[in-house]
């Protein structure tokens, strides 16, 4: 698994990818059927391969029976099905499911395999069957690509609210025998988590596969990027939409809105508040000091100005600016030679991130959504981590990770 | 009797310098009692009994628990577990070359368990159980479970005691609550002048959860053989 950011985008996307590879950011992309057939999937797998980018792909059995326009054009449609039914999948169907695994992974020239899996959830012993049951699906199609198969932690919001329902499950996935992790956490309803034990809880999770000493991908990652690398990830994966920051079901509901959140001003990611800020109207309200500080652009963003007159920031441009910044970040720090560093590295973000909040704060600018919430969270979180979790980082260190 | 064929086979394909050599299966069946019979090729030596009780130096043990790792690996990569790893199940030869031996209670992990045991997944010997061969049910037996009785027999090499019994007490509920609940071992004036690695290996390998443990013997040979460049 390349080391680093990797893409990870929806439907309408595709181009935002490409481009950001173009820009040299990012070591790979993680295809999802449910957002792109499975032509367009080979005609974009390519693109990014030429330009040096690894590809996965995503199979998202989490909602195991959704369909759509999109997963119906690959051979793996058949086995979208109820849990139950996935239970009882025969030998001769894992051998079918094992070959359609196999054929879509050829045709996009994957770097590895990701297995199906479906979410596994607590005091539910049939998520671990169903998923040991798909995992040796992928291994068999692994062994005839020649390819590593990388096992799918999905952990449901039914399995993440202790540490020890999580370990549970973590007993169990990590009997699988994975050439790496595809590892995501599903939080309680929050775009960006800010409670301090779940994002605990999700960082010694992926702690805890780390210390398999298997590669690991921290799915549906978004602005938590900045932990993966803090819990030893080797990959993590980014997206500018707001529901692939963290794993969300929802994303797999039908929803009669366009999305995109209508006509709201377009928000500004700055990577030294590590959140967002509504451009020009919050930024116009700090003095220009602060105002300066929290304008980190990139190319997407050059044009803006922290006083008057303030050029008009499209919802695209912001877009593209957040995932620059994403993976900016993402790749510095996961430069970082040690899990350890990559805390120190991240602590001083955060840090900083809540000094300028605390600024920002004193100036009378509430900001909107709550953007300041997780920050110091975040960083407490990961004070914890180290702490309560000192074994697994002996254990990452006896691996020189 | 199908299954038991499909272990059988799996057995006959571990070759291995430190895993005894697998023979012969035969079985009797009389008054209706079906009685198993695995025969292994003979090895010379001692148990590993006799060898403890007194601290190995360090360099001993990464040369010895590198070996026993490596075979302990070749059954696994069979997904063999063999549930009752213990020092009288590991010949010492004349060179000092460990041989696992005895399969009886040794499972597929692939295939349904069919010893019958009166509690969940206790079959073995309790000095050398895991947590979950105390208190889960047999599906929670994996090849991480024969990782903590490497662990406690590591421990007892390097430090001359178990990690987990006094030597004294013969009750097997102080026992399982020992191995199940205490880190006891960890305060022991030889456990804390230890080399970190060391001490940071056992306690991996001591884990109470399956996944608090290193995933397979690759891992303890790799953080063994780390200690040795070191030393």
């Amino acid at each position: 698994m390349k080391r680093g950011p990797w893409h990870q985008f929806g439907d309408r996307s595709q181009n935002l990818a490409l481009e950001q590879l173009q820009a040299g950011r990012g070591v790979g992309v993680v295809l999802s059927p449910r957002a792109l057939s499975l032509a367009n999937a080979q005609t974009r797998s390519a693109q990014y391969s030429g330009l040096g980018a690894d590809i996965l792909v995503d199979n998202q059995f989490y909602v195991p029976d959704f369909s759509n326009r999109y997963t119906e054009t690959y051979p793996t449609e058949e086995f979208r099905r109820s849990l139950s039914s996935l239970r009882r999948i025969t030998p001769a169907e894992t051998d079918d499911l094992a070959a359609s695994i196999a054929k879509i992974n050829e045709q996009v020239g994957a770097a590895a395999i990701i297995a199906p899996a479906v979410c596994y959830e607590a005091g539910r012993p049939e998520t671990c069957e169903v998923n040991a049951s798909l995992f040796a699906a992928a291994r068999q199609a692994g062994e005839r690509l020649g390819l590593p198969v990388y096992g799918t932690v999905i952990l449901g919001n039914s399995a993440t609210g202790s540490w020890d329902t999580v370990a549970a499950v973590l007993d169990e996935a990590t009997a699988l025998s994975a050439d790496g992790w595809y590892f995501g956490f599903e939080f309680m309803q929050e775009r960006i988590p800010h409670g301090l034990e779940a994002t605990l809880r999700c960082c010694m999770g992926g702690l805890k596969l780390a210390c398999t000493g298997q590669p690991v991908l921290h799915a549906f990652a978004g602005p938590m990027c900045l932990l993966s690398f803090c819990f030893g990830a080797t990959g993590s994966a980014i997206g500018h939409s707001q529901n692939l920051w963290q794993f969300s079901r929802t994303r797999w509901q039908q929803s009669e809105r366009s999305g995109g959140g209508g006509n709201a001003p377009a928000r500004f990611f700055s990577s030294k508040l590590w959140g967002t800020i509504v451009y020009p109207d919050e930024i116009a309200r700090l003095d220009v000091t602060t105002a300066n500080l929290v304008l980190t652009k990139t190319e997407f963003t050059r044009q803006l100005t922290a006083r008057p007159p303030f050029p008009a920031l499209s919802r695209w441009e912001s877009n593209k600016h957040l995932v620059a910044i994403l993976c900016d970040t993402a790749a510095a720090i996961s430069k970082a030679d040690r899990a350890l560093s990559a805390c120190a590295a991240v602590d001083k973000i955060l840090g900083e991130s809540v000094a300028i909040h605390g600024r920002i704060e004193a100036q009378g600018v509430e900001l909107t959504d709550n953007t300041s919430s997780y920050q110091e969270s975040w960083r407490q979180s990961l004070l914890r981590l180290q702490e309560e979790r000192r074994q697994d980082y002996k254990v990452l260190g006896l691996q020189g990770l | 009797m199908d299954r038991l064929q499909r272990e059988i086979s799996a057995l006959r394909e571990v070759v291995h310098d430190n895993v005894a050599r697998f023979i012969q299966y035969e079985f009797s069946s009389k008054s209706g009692v079906v009685r198993h019979f695995l025969i292994e090729d003979f090895v010379e030596g001692d148990d590993l009994t006799v060898s403890l009780g007194k601290p190995w130096p360090l360099h001993r043990c990464i040369v010895f628990f590198v070996a026993l790792a490596d075979g302990l690996g070749s059954i696994h990569a069979k997904q063999i577990v063999h549930r009752d790893l213990k020092p009288s199940n590991i010949r010492v030869t004349p060179t000092g070359k460990p041989v696992i031996i005895d399969f009886g209670v040794a499972r597929h992990l692939a295939l349904p368990d069919i010893t019958k045991t009166f509690q969940g997944a206790g079959l073995g010997t309790p000095l050398y159980f895991a947590p979950e061969q105390f208190r889960g049910t047999k599906r929670d037996i994996d090849l991480r479970t024969d990782l903590f009785a490497l662990g406690v027999i590591l421990h007892t090499a390097i430090t001359g005691t178990h990690p987990f019994w006094d030597g004294k007490s013969v009750c097997r509920h102080d026992l399982e609550v020992s191995v199940c609940e205490m880190q006891a071992y960890q305060n022991s004036p030889v456990f804390i002048k230890m080399p970190a690695n060391m001490q940071t290996l056992l306690n991996w390998l001591l884990g109470k959860r399956r996944s608090d443990r290193p995933r397979d013997c690759q891992q303890v040979i790799n953080a063994l053989n780390g200690m040795n460049q070191g030393a």
